[in-house]
């Protein structure tokens, strides 16, 4: 039997500051994952959304109203779709396959981020 | 609407309902390609004979609108903001009734248009999720940008006649 190496992503989203679940310490919004959660799997069914290994993680550093979800490759077309269809004020970074690069599109992003969102 | 970034491919577009006659004077000043648009609200009594893209708000009639104007190649535009919020079941249903109108659009010469209606910098979408988002309606996303493009190089021929 081959054992191939699980092969994830991570998605970062940026969730607008007015939105009432984001705390001032940063904690991930358990309203947004929840409805995030329960997008996917009404979207994709609850097979698929176990399957997506789905997380949301804490990283240290990371500037507040930032979400970074974790999930395997092979689902990632999934869990954007889902992330896009959430009723949330978010805006959508682009995946990385490392957090370290994550990070890095996180700074890029916040150079124009007042601009972004004052529109 | 801009096809490749360049200057001279920026393709306006107008409301059609919004029109008065000082905007089609600078309408007409204008050197890019002008398209005129309307909104179909599932009224098949409303004229469009002018419209170069309906936005399609309500799929009741739709049929109808197809057998009314085939092949006047008119652009039927969806717009995923207007559905961006619904609940699941809803949503499910948008995308099965969206491949239905594809294959109408293929049938009776429209052109099929998905657009991300966005007003904001949050409704905006990526390529990556907009071409998921065909995929999951089942629209092969190189064949819809290749006729979107064929799509709008005719209407750049045509105005230009």
């Amino acid at each position: 039997m081959i054992l191939y190496k699980k092969k994830f992503r991570y998605a970062c989203v940026y969730i607008k500051k007015n939105s009432s679940d984001i705390d001032s310490s940063n904690i991930v919004p358990s309203n947004f994952t929840r409805t995030l959660y329960k997008r996917l799997i009404g979207l994709n069914g609850s097979v698929d959304f176990y399957k997506s290994n789905i997380r949301i993680i804490n990283v240290v550093n990371i500037p507040s109203g930032f979400v970074i979800i974790k999930c395997r490759l092979e689902y990632i077309d999934n869990v954007m779709l889902s992330l896009y269809f959430v009723n949330y004020p978010l805006m959508i970074l682009p995946i990385s396959g490392t957090i370290k690069q994550l990070k890095i599109r996180i700074q890029e992003f916040l150079i124009d981020k007042d601009f972004l969102m004052e529109s | 609407m801009c096809v490749n970034g360049k200057q001279e491919h920026i393709i306006l577009r107008k409301n059609f309902d919004s029109l008065n006659s000082s905007s089609m004077k600078d309408i007409s000043n204008n050197k890019n390609i002008i398209l005129y648009s309307s909104i179909f609200k599932g009224s098949i009594e409303d004229k469009f004979y002018n419209s170069d893209i309906l936005t399609v708000k309500n799929l009741h009639n739709i049929k109808s609108l197809f057998k009314k104007y085939n092949g006047k190649n008119i652009g039927l535009e969806f717009l995923i903001s207007d559905i961006r919020y619904r609940d699941d079941n809803d949503l499910g249903k948008w995308f099965f009734d969206i491949k239905w109108v594809y294959e109408l659009c293929k049938r009776y010469n429209f052109q099929f248009i998905l657009s991300s209606g966005a007003s904001t910098y949050i409704d905006l979408i990526s390529l990556k999720i907009f071409n998921t988002i065909l995929k999951r309606i089942g629209i092969e996303s190189i064949q819809y940008w290749n006729d979107l493009t064929v799509w709008l190089d005719n209407k750049k021929i045509m105005n230009s006649l």
